[in-house]
């Protein structure tokens, strides 16, 4: 376990990885944490802040922590940049004891601690040493916390045994060990997770704890995962990852203290983890495919469009998703600095639209349920504001797809979504097989909805022709949630929320979208969902996009029928 | 291979006889290449008083399968021919047969029925006056009769009497009849003479059948020089008379000359769609047309069946005719699968492809050439129609293609660069790259082709090298995956086997390891016969359109519409 998490921390990157883990680490250590790290202002040299527990060793003292990624070497050293280990440490003893060095502990002895994920290269160490012993006072001491020193540290607290059993370190290390092989990684974890989920029932404490130890779980899984060069667990990890924290939030949601404190940073942090994963995939793997025909179809490597179909539609889900975090990010009042979000978010939806006009595969999906993609892309354009040409074209082109899949029975979208039943899907079919295979639909309503809302009259009627010619026997329908759906969404834990059957397609007066619109009046739990309430509505996206549930018309209705307006 | 005859001991014979139990312990080889011995054997026994011919269960012949059913009674009807007998006995003895064995046994009756009549003429006669004085068995097996009594003068007699009973049996008689050239003279004049008379479609059809059998049989040129006794008996031909004509055409084995082809072509595109036997005779005659370089006067009569509406004929019936085509100097495909194309006709369309791939075509280019009377918009819907039929025989339709880009203009070139592009460049990069880099420098679609091939090899290019492994299937679902396309290919060799008309004739064997099989044979004296097979691997391949994983329902739409929409200019 030890050797994993030397791996593990030696491959951290500096920002938002190992400065995220230390101060939860030090928190569970009994350290209280007052200097967090941040972005775009000065904190002269200092990342974490802490002032340790009077039974630690040495007693209560004042911690200091520059942290460095990997290894240190004679570069990061010095290396005539103030992002060097050396200038940083000038700036601690020079300015932050000083003058940022909180009252309060004015009078406890300062520990300087050189904090990086790998080791000290030879190269360096004497340096190192001739530095600390010539810095060294009565008050300031230095401590080296290195990789074999943190995962020391992390055995010693959040993994010790009485934290963390075997049998739930073998799940940790088992997801960490399979992430070549997603589906059996994210089976570990949910596992993991589950039992975390149950410990944490006890108290809040073990609230705070449980969560701490699911986030460093999942970052191991990112960093893991980034060096083996597939990011596909660590996406579904953190994203169920998040979930599970906001399981574990909702009860203290209400309520401001400390322990919400403390696990709102952690869900935060877990946030910017999940999203940067995301981004890793989107900027490393997908952007440079955009624009390329076919190129992101071509780069599943199968033998099946099936393959291609459902991960390309699942990919321009999870783009419109990050670009809809991003948006939700940019407007955070804790956020208002970070620009970078704010301007992602217009070329993440551009990438969505591109990849799906260079991959003509994605004119239309193979299941029903792929619907929640299809959502997702539509409200991400919708909150980018910039592309109402591009759906205009894109629903036209699926529409007239739909319809020639279903007058040829061949390759229509299905209410099966079993990759058994898909595989099948070009096997010759009765009219009792395409009658079941379609006997409902909230993919046509959905597409039916936008292009009534949007006023793309030509694609409303030839949907409705097609309706009204081959589909009469499907039941149109769009899902809501409902009273249960705040206790079983985040985790899909029983099955909740409503359907609104039967919805007319082709009727006149926007007769479709007045019914949506009056069912989303008419049944408004979904603003009692506690992620809405808290203004975490993006995590009621990330749930129906995990658990493959349809986006809730609430969710869109307005800003639709505003963008209409 | 004559297979060596194998004595069977008297008593074995005589009591296999008896029991009935002979028939099926007989080598059915050795029978169908060398009777003699076993006719011998048989008749000897039989005038012996060993057994008795006239007298046993033919049931056990007919409870055997069919190919050795024909060995029984060829040993049988070759015996009774050398038996001496009462005529009356025979008779009974063949209607006995014949009742026992049903129609399949028709042929097997009356060929029996002949040699008998033919090694005792005497008595045939005896049986022709009986029929004719109203014996019920004599009158049913007149034909034989006659023709084993070989007395065309009596046939002439009857076949003019005017009553079908005699006339149909006499005409029957005649047709098996050889005719010396005095004979067939007077036959023709008889066959004039009763056309005029002929007021159903059966006689009509015997009168043909004599024509061909008799007459033109023995001299083809007959044919040409007698076109006008061919018209008389054509004439208000029905779906009999048509059977016999083909049947005629057909055991002629060669083409007729100009006047009759002329008279019979419009006939033989007359045949009712249902008609599967006469339409496969029709295909040889085809054939035969084809490989006398008359292809395009066959190649219309098939068509007139591809696209009859409705009842439209499979192409695919006629298998010796595509056989023919492909075995013509290349121009007579290059010119006929673009006509046929070009004409726009969806049922004759979609069962080419299914031709080219019969004959094992679909890797060869075409040497295509189009009707100089084409319009653009014309050639522009042929390759069109070319594409979209053989998205699958790439080569085949690439070839086309190239065939118009060397006779297009700029405007139409563009557009077929284009569809070469979007429908074949994108999707095949084996057999039809290898065809396009053998078009020479001097070839004038070589330039055209230069830039579909850029704007290809830049798609190419597109899509190599990044493979994004967060988007791959998981391994259980390849698996999965897997799994299926082997149930499918398993399933599909089982069709294949259950199609194959070898299926049925031959014993398999599946051999486990290795290429090299040996086989032990204990022959009758418990001494081996060792067989040693070297076993040679069979295998197909072909390349799967990349669209079809890629965008399959795009590719689904441009196949669609490359087959059925007609565009008016490119």
């Amino acid at each position: 376990m030890k050797l994993l998490l030397r791996d593990y921390l030696a491959a951290m990157r500096e920002r938002r990885e190992l400065d995220a883990l230390l101060p939860d680490m030090l928190s569970e250590l009994g350290f209280t944490v007052f200097a967090w790290p941040q972005v775009g202002t000065s904190q002269f040299g200092v990342d974490v802040g802490a002032v340790s527990p009077a039974n630690w060793s040495g007693g209560r003292r004042v911690y200091l922590f520059s942290i460095k990624r990997g290894d240190l070497t004679r570069q990061s050293w010095n290396n005539d940049t103030p992002q060097g280990l050396m200038p940083s440490l000038d700036e601690i003893i020079l300015g932050y004891l000083p003058t940022r060095l909180p009252a309060e502990y004015a009078g406890l002895k300062v520990v300087i601690c050189p904090c990086f994920g790998g080791i000290v290269q030879d190269s360096v160490s004497t340096l190192l040493a001739q530095y600390t012993r010539s810095r060294k006072t009565r008050k300031i001491s230095f401590e080296i916390w290195d990789g074999s020193r943190l995962a020391d540290t992390l055995l010693a607290g959040p993994l010790s045994e009485e934290l963390l059993p075997k049998h739930l370190r073998k799940d940790l290390q088992k997801c960490v060990a399979f992430l070549d092989e997603p589906d059996v990684a994210y089976g570990s974890f949910s596992r993991l997770a589950d039992a975390l989920a149950k410990r944490a029932e006890a108290s809040e404490s073990e609230r705070i704890r449980a969560a701490r130890q699911l986030f460093l779980a999942v970052s191991m899984a990112d960093v893991w995962g980034r060096e083996m060069g597939n990011l596909e667990g660590p996406y579904r990890i953190s994203e169920l990852a998040l979930l599970h924290l906001w399981e574990l939030i909702k009860p203290l949601v209400d309520r401001d203290g400390p322990a919400n404190r403390s696990l709102t940073r952690v869900l935060q942090e877990a946030i910017n983890l999940h999203l940067r994963v995301a981004r890793d995939l989107i900027d490393t793997r997908l952007r440079p495919l955009a624009g390329r025909r076919d190129a992101l179809a071509a780069a599943v490597r199968t033998r099946d469009a099936v393959d291609i179909n459902l991960a390309l539609f699942e990919t321009v889900g999870r783009i419109s998703l990050t670009a809809l975090w991003m948006h939700w990010l940019s407007q955070r009042p804790e956020a208002a600095a970070d620009v970078d979000s704010r301007s992602q978010v217009e070329p993440l939806c551009d990438l969505a639209l591109t990849l799906i006009e260079s991959n003509a595969i994605l004119d239309l999906p193979i299941a029903d349920e792929q619907n929640i993609d299809v959502a997702l892309v539509l409200f991400a354009a919708l909150a980018s504001n910039a592309h109402a040409d591009r759906i205009a074209t894109w629903l036209d082109r699926m529409v007239h797809r739909l319809d020639f899949a279903i007058r040829r029975r061949d390759l229509f979208p299905s209410t099966e979504s079993d990759y058994r039943d898909l595989l099948r899907r070009r096997e010759h079919r009765t009219d009792e097989d395409f009658q079941e295979a379609t006997n409902a639909s909230v993919l046509i309503p959905l597409v039916a909805l936008w292009a009534e809302a949007m006023g793309h009259q030509a694609v409303h009627r030839r949907l409705a022709s097609l309706v009204k010619a081959k589909l009469g026997h499907t039941t149109a329908q769009l899902w809501l949630t409902d009273d249960r759906s705040e206790a079983s969404l985040y985790l899909n834990r029983d099955s909740h929320g409503r359907v609104i059957a039967g919805l007319p397609i082709g009727s006149p007066d926007r007769l479709l979208t007045r019914i949506v619109a009056d069912a989303c009046e008419r049944y408004p739990e979904f603003r009692e969902l506690s992620a809405f309430k808290t203004d975490f509505w993006p995590l009621i996206l990330s749930a129906c996009r995990h658990w493959r549930l349809p986006l809730p018309p609430h969710v869109f209705i307005r800003p639709m029928l505003e963008a209409v307006a | 291979m004559e297979r060596p005859f194998k004595p069977m001991d008297d008593k074995v014979v005589a009591e296999g006889f008896r029991s009935g139990e002979l028939w099926a312990s007989l080598d059915h080889v050795a029978l169908a290449t060398n009777p003699e011995p076993s006719v011998r054997q048989l008749s000897r026994l039989h005038n012996q008083g060993d057994i008795n011919l006239f007298d046993f269960d033919v049931s056990p012949i007919r409870d055997l399968p069919s190919h050795r059913r024909y060995g029984a009674m060829r040993l049988l009807t070759q015996t009774l021919a050398r038996v001496d007998g009462e005529a009356e006995a025979i008779l009974a003895l063949f209607d006995r047969i014949g009742s026992k064995l049903g129609d399949a046994a028709d042929y097997d009756v009356a060929h029996g029925l002949r040699l008998w009549c033919r090694a005792h003429s005497g008595q045939a006669a005896g049986l022709v006056d009986e029929a004719l004085e109203g014996d019920a068995r004599a009158v049913r097996f007149l034909a034989p009769i006659l023709m084993g009594g070989d007395d065309l003068e009596r046939m002439h007699t009857l076949a003019r009497s005017g009553e079908v009973r005699w006339t149909e049996p006499a005409l029957r008689a005649l047709a098996g009849t050889e005719h010396s050239d005095a004979d067939a003279v007077r036959t023709v004049a008889l066959l004039k003479d009763l056309a005029a008379q002929a007021s159903d479609d059966n006689t009509r059809a015997l009168l043909v059948k004599v024509f061909f059998e008799a007459v033109v049989k023995r001299q083809a040129e007959t044919l040409e020089t007698q076109r006008d006794t061919l018209e008389t008996l054509l004439n208000a031909a029905g779906p009999e008379t048509l059977h016999d004509l083909i049947y005629g055409l057909f055991v002629l084995g060669s083409p007729p000359g100009p006047s009759a082809l002329d008279l019979c072509l419009p006939l033989l595109k007359r045949l009712e769609s249902d008609r599967t036997s006469t339409l496969e005779l029709l295909d040889h005659v085809l054939a035969v047309l084809v490989s006398a370089g008359q292809a395009p006067e066959a190649a219309e009569v098939v068509f007139s069946y591809a696209s009859r509406d409705p009842d439209p004929v499979a192409l695919s019936v006629f298998d010796s005719f595509a056989h023919a085509v492909f075995s013509a100097p290349p121009d007579v495909a290059g010119r006929l699968l673009p006509d046929w194309l070009s004409r726009g006709n969806d049922a004759v369309s979609a069962g080419l492809s299914g031709f080219i791939q019969g004959q094992d075509r679909s890797r060869y280019p075409l040497a295509a050439s189009f009707d100089p009377n084409l319009s653009d918009g014309d050639l522009y819907f042929t390759c069109r129609q070319a594409i979209g039929w053989f998205l699958i025989e790439e080569v085949v339709a690439a070839s086309i293609v190239v065939a118009a880009l060397r006779q297009a203009d700029a405007d139409l070139a563009e557009a077929l660069v284009e569809l070469l592009v979007e429908a074949l460049l994108l999707n095949y990069d084996g057999d039809l790259i290898t065809y396009l880099n053998g078009l020479t420098e001097d070839d004038p679609a070589t330039r055209f082709i230069q830039s579909a091939r850029e704007k290809a090899d830049a798609y190419r290019a597109g899509l190599s090298g990044d493979w994004v492994r967060e988007l791959t299937p998981s391994q259980s679902r390849q698996q999965l995956a897997h799994n299926q396309r082997v149930d499918a290919m398993r399933q599909t060799r089982r069709e294949g086997r259950k199609r194959s008309i070898f299926a049925d004739l031959v014993s398999s064997q599946h051999i486990l390891f290795t290429d090299r099989v040996t086989t032990y044979w204990v022959k009758p004296d418990g001494s081996f016969e060792v067989m040693e097979s070297q076993l040679e691997a069979f295998s197909y391949s072909y390349e799967q359109p990349r669209q079809d994983v890629l965008d399959p329902v795009g590719l689904s739409m441009l196949h669609f519409e490359l087959c059925h929409a007609r565009p008016s200019r490119p």
